[in-house]
């Protein structure tokens, strides 16, 4: 698996989502502002120019009103003066009807007069021409009043006219004097003129400024909304420019950040954001690199990891494989006494499977209490730390019998190293439990058993030939003491006590097992346990009974009543007796003396067979020893016997048949082997019998044959048996086979002047028969031969 | 100087203690058997230590250390014990022994142990 590690970026990325909207983007927000200003900007111009047009537009009407109002007041003012004047004559002449006519004339043609009035002097209406809407019924005479002119007010005069509201209409009224040439009043002109054409003026120049106005405000709006959607369409484009290239940037962040590390800012611009760009592109290649270089550490790092793993995989493979097959046990144990589930195979096998999570103590208690006893309070000591650690392994239980199996256990600490723990007080916080290594030493103490034991009758042998008598004495000592300590009707001192003295006369002979014993029983009464006692008490005896029967046979069937000579007084007092005339008895009797039993020879044989068939396979074999009480001497026949161990041999090695093949052809399992001597005449007969598989006559005649020696006599086939060279073996073994030992022990036979004969059936067994002559002083038969030995010799 | 007491009565057990230690220059103070033990251990003063067979005439060890913790000193006791007896080690323990050695014992392991008992660690190291 690649590991990856992730970016901060991507970290980030995965906790929020990096995405723009449309309009929360830059760009929008940019164009939002810009066309707001821009809206702005079209509405304040627009209401500007309305409002300066519409300024105009008043100040325009009123120049209008004021210019028609000056008209007005020109015209009516120039009217009544004029028809004064006019009048003047007319009314000092009362001529009432051309007045009547003048006013009425001057009203009618003149569509601005809305009426005309002359008062008299007295106040009397002589003229009045009213206005058309006051006229429009003919049938009711018109009244001056209905105007509201004062007939009696003076007139006034000026250019600033009345104003009256007459039916309905503003009219403007002037009024002049009629003054006769001294200065006297005549009478008054009034003149209404209609404000109709002043409302007209107006309300054409009002009609042409509201057209104008409207249609320069649609024009305005118009061009305003032309110019802001024009406006708007720059904007964008605009905002879109400035914003490209952070777009961009936005863009390849996030590309970034989704893991596309290739990607790069394209810088197209020279300002704040190009050089923004190019920070970013620098970043990003120095985040490319270092992440290069941490990807390829990180392969390195797997790598070596699994090379490591593999490396580890074979080793404890090999371990295991060691751990199976090596022939220690070996087994761990933590500070708390937990047994680790790795161990050798071999642990299993001698002491049997332990639980998961036991302790080492609950494990071997399980085979040995005493020891897993022994260990707890060994190891307890060592956790307290008050003792060197080296003192406490040394102290722990070292043997453990179980199964018929000596194990010896050795500790060691597992420590942490580069501590030296003799400088530390207390147990270090470095121990950590404990290696425990198991040897099977069954053979070694088998062994060691075996060689105390030989190494005893060795020191029994030597203390016996060193010093019969004193060795004879310690020996009768021993039984004694021993009978005592084994004696029920003994105090405990009194047996403790003898126990200690066998103890310490055994370790002064030399007999160390028997002194062994004696101290593990010591300390076991100390200790109080009566069954281990019992036990070794029971050794002890069997022990000294052994030593018993070795020196039985040691001392001969007659046992103690032995006197011991030296060969040469013996010899001296042979010599003596020659002078002396003694019957010729006593010397042979003395001579004898010299002699060794045949049996001792022959015996040795025996051991040789027993020992030769063990190795090679033929299993226990029963040897028969008989020496028909035949002594004999042992320097003249020393080599005849060495030289017998051939037929011995061939005996085991070629007549006896492997056990199966004993049983194939119904014959004991057990082969057997007979030794005999006895005297005939004067010769010595010594028969080594076999009731093995027998010579092979046949195969022995085509080998004679092969080598053109004569075989048609019994005589001739053995004389060919005994020929150097010739074997009916195929392969020679380390043994025999080799056709020489027959050979040779023919040759010594003859050199001693005696014969070999050889009888052999095929399938039933081979008795050799060596008969050789007597000479004076040689074997004697000086007891009768036992009756069970007589049918065979 | 350090002073230990060796209880035991096999003179050779003692002479063994006395060469192992001999090194160390300890003194030495020997008693041959419980009894003897525990009127050493009363009228010699300044003991650091001592060093008690189990098995002993007249009074044995165990009961010596039974005593001694009940009468005092107070004096850390190693037993001297033979291998193979954990019943015994484990009476000696609830008796007071702080541990044991078992004889015959390697003199390098009974300095050892005698050392850490009695001596300040730093001093061994330095020694």
């Amino acid at each position: 698996m690649a590991f990856r590690p992730l970016t901060k970026m991507q970290q980030m990325g995965e906790a929020t989502t990096v995405r723009l909207h449309a309009r929360t983007g830059l760009r929008a927000k940019l164009a939002r502002a810009m066309v707001v200003t821009l809206v702005v900007v079209t509405s304040a111009t627009v209401l500007t120019v309305g409002y300066m047009h519409y300024r105009n537009a008043r100040s325009t009407l009123e120049a209008i009103e004021l210019r028609n109002r000056q008209n007005i007041a020109r015209k009516g003012q120039w009217l009544v003066t004029n028809h004064a004047l006019a009048l003047r004559g007319l009314v000092a002449d009362n001529a009432f009807g051309d007045v009547a006519r003048l006013v009425e004339r001057s009203v009618r043609e003149d569509e601005e007069m809305l009426y005309g009035v002359f008062f008299g002097a007295d106040g009397k209406v002589w003229a009045y021409v009213p206005p058309p809407a006051l006229a429009a019924n003919p049938f009711v005479r018109p009244d001056v009043r209905e105007l509201g002119i004062d007939p009696t007010a003076a007139a006034r005069f000026g250019t600033d006219p009345i104003r009256r509201q007459v039916a309905g209409q503003e009219a403007f009224e002037f009024s002049a004097s009629v003054v006769a040439e001294d200065g006297a009043v005549l009478g008054r002109i009034v003149y209404g003129l209609s404000s109709a054409p002043l409302q007209r003026a107006l309300s054409g120049a009002r009609a042409d400024f509201h057209r104008t106005l409207v249609l320069t405000l649609v024009l305005l709006v118009v061009s305003g909304v032309a110019a802001t959607l024009l406006g708007i369409v720059i904007i964008r484009g605009v905002a879109a420019r400035i914003i490209r290239p952070l777009a961009h940037l936005t863009e390849v962040a996030i590309a970034v950040a989704e893991g596309r590390r290739n990607k790069r800012f394209k810088i197209w611009t020279d300002d704040e954001i190009g050089v923004l760009g190019g920070a970013f592109n620098q970043m990003l290649q120095e985040l490319d690199n270092s992440y290069k270089s941490l990807e390829s550490l990180n392969r390195t790092l797997e790598n070596r990891v699994e090379e490591r793993t593999r490396e580890l995989g074979h080793r404890n493979r090999d371990m295991r494989l060691v751990l199976d097959n090596v022939n220690q046990g070996f087994l761990t144990m933590s500070r708390s006494g937990m047994l680790a589930e790795e161990r050798s195979a071999i642990v299993t096998r001698w002491l049997g499977p332990s639980p998961p999570q036991q302790t080492f103590a609950a494990y071997v208690g399980g085979r040995d209490r005493t020891f897993a006893e022994a260990f707890q309070l060994g190891y307890e000591v060592l956790l307290e730390g008050l003792l060197p650690l080296e003192l406490c392994l040394d102290q722990l239980p070292k043997r453990l019998r179980h199964d018929g199996r000596e194990l010896e256990f050795s500790y060691h600490a597992i420590q942490e190293q580069g501590v030296d723990r003799k400088t530390l007080h207390g147990l270090p916080n470095t121990f950590h439990g404990l290696l425990i290594v198991i040897n099977d030493i069954t053979e070694q103490v088998q062994h060691a058993r075996q060689e105390a034991d030989r190494a005893e009758l060795l020191a029994m042998v030597q203390g016996f030939m060193t010093d019969r008598s004193g060795f004879m004495a310690f020996f009768d000592e021993v039984a004694h003491l021993l009978e005592t300590y084994g004696d029920p009707e003994s105090d405990l001192v009194t047996r403790k006590r003898a126990l200690h003295t066998i103890k310490g006369n055994a370790g002064l002979a030399g007999f160390r097992v028997v002194a062994d014993l004696c101290h593990h029983a010591e300390e076991q009464l100390a200790d109080g346990d009566e069954t281990q006692v019992a036990d070794t008490s029971r050794a002890l005896v069997e022990r000294w009974q052994t030593l018993g029967d070795t020196l039985a046979t040691l001392l001969g069937e007659r046992g103690r009543d032995v006197v011991e000579v030296q060969a040469g007084e013996l010899a001296g007092l042979i010599d003596e007796l020659r002078g002396t005339g003694a019957p010729d008895r006593i010397f042979v009797r003395l001579s004898e003396w010299t002699l060794e039993p045949a049996e001792r020879p022959l015996g040795r044989l025996a051991r040789h067979a027993r020992s030769l068939a063990q190795r090679l396979g033929k299993g226990e074999i029963q040897v028969d020893v008989d020496g028909g009480g035949v002594r004999v001497d042992p320097q003249r026949w020393k080599g005849l016997w060495s030289e017998l161990v051939h037929v011995v041999r061939n005996a085991i090695d070629h007549g006896m048949e492997p056990p199966d093949e004993r049983r194939a052809t119904r014959k004991p399992a057990q082969p057997r082997l007979s030794l005999r001597t006895a005297t005939i005449g004067e010769r010595l007969i010594i028969e080594i019998e076999d009731d093995g598989r027998g010579v092979d006559w046949e195969a022995l005649r085509v080998i004679a044959q092969q080598k053109g020696m004569p075989c048609t006599s019994p005589e001739e086939l053995t004389a060919v048996l005994l020929a150097a060279d010739v074997t009916t073996r195929s392969k020679a073994t380390l043994t025999s086979g080799r056709g020489m030992g027959l050979a040779s022990v023919a040759d010594r036979v003859r050199e001693l002047g005696g014969n070999i004969a050889v009888k052999s059936h095929k399938g039933k067994g081979t008795q050799f028969r060596v008969s050789l002559p007597l000479t004076a002083g040689a074997p004697i038969r000086t007891e009768p031969v036992p009756a069970s030995s007589r049918n065979v010799a | 100087m350090k002073k230990i007491l060796v209880i035991d009565d096999s003179e050779t057990i003692r002479q063994q203690v006395r060469h192992a230690l001999a090194a160390t220059g300890y003194e030495i103070v020997e008693a041959v058997d419980g009894i003897d033990g525990l009127e050493k251990l009363r009228t010699v003063t300044d003991l650091d230590m001592a060093l008690c067979d189990v098995n002993m005439p007249r009074m044995n060890g165990l009961d010596m250390i039974a005593e001694v913790q009940r009468t005092g000193p107070k004096i850390p006791i190693l037993m001297l014990t033979t291998e193979g007896q954990p019943s015994l080690i484990r009476r000696a323990r609830e008796a007071g022994a702080k541990g044991w050695i078992v004889k015959p014992f390697k003199p390098e392991l009974l300095v050892a142990a005698v050392t850490k008992l009695i001596d300040p660690p730093h001093v061994a190291a330095s020694s």
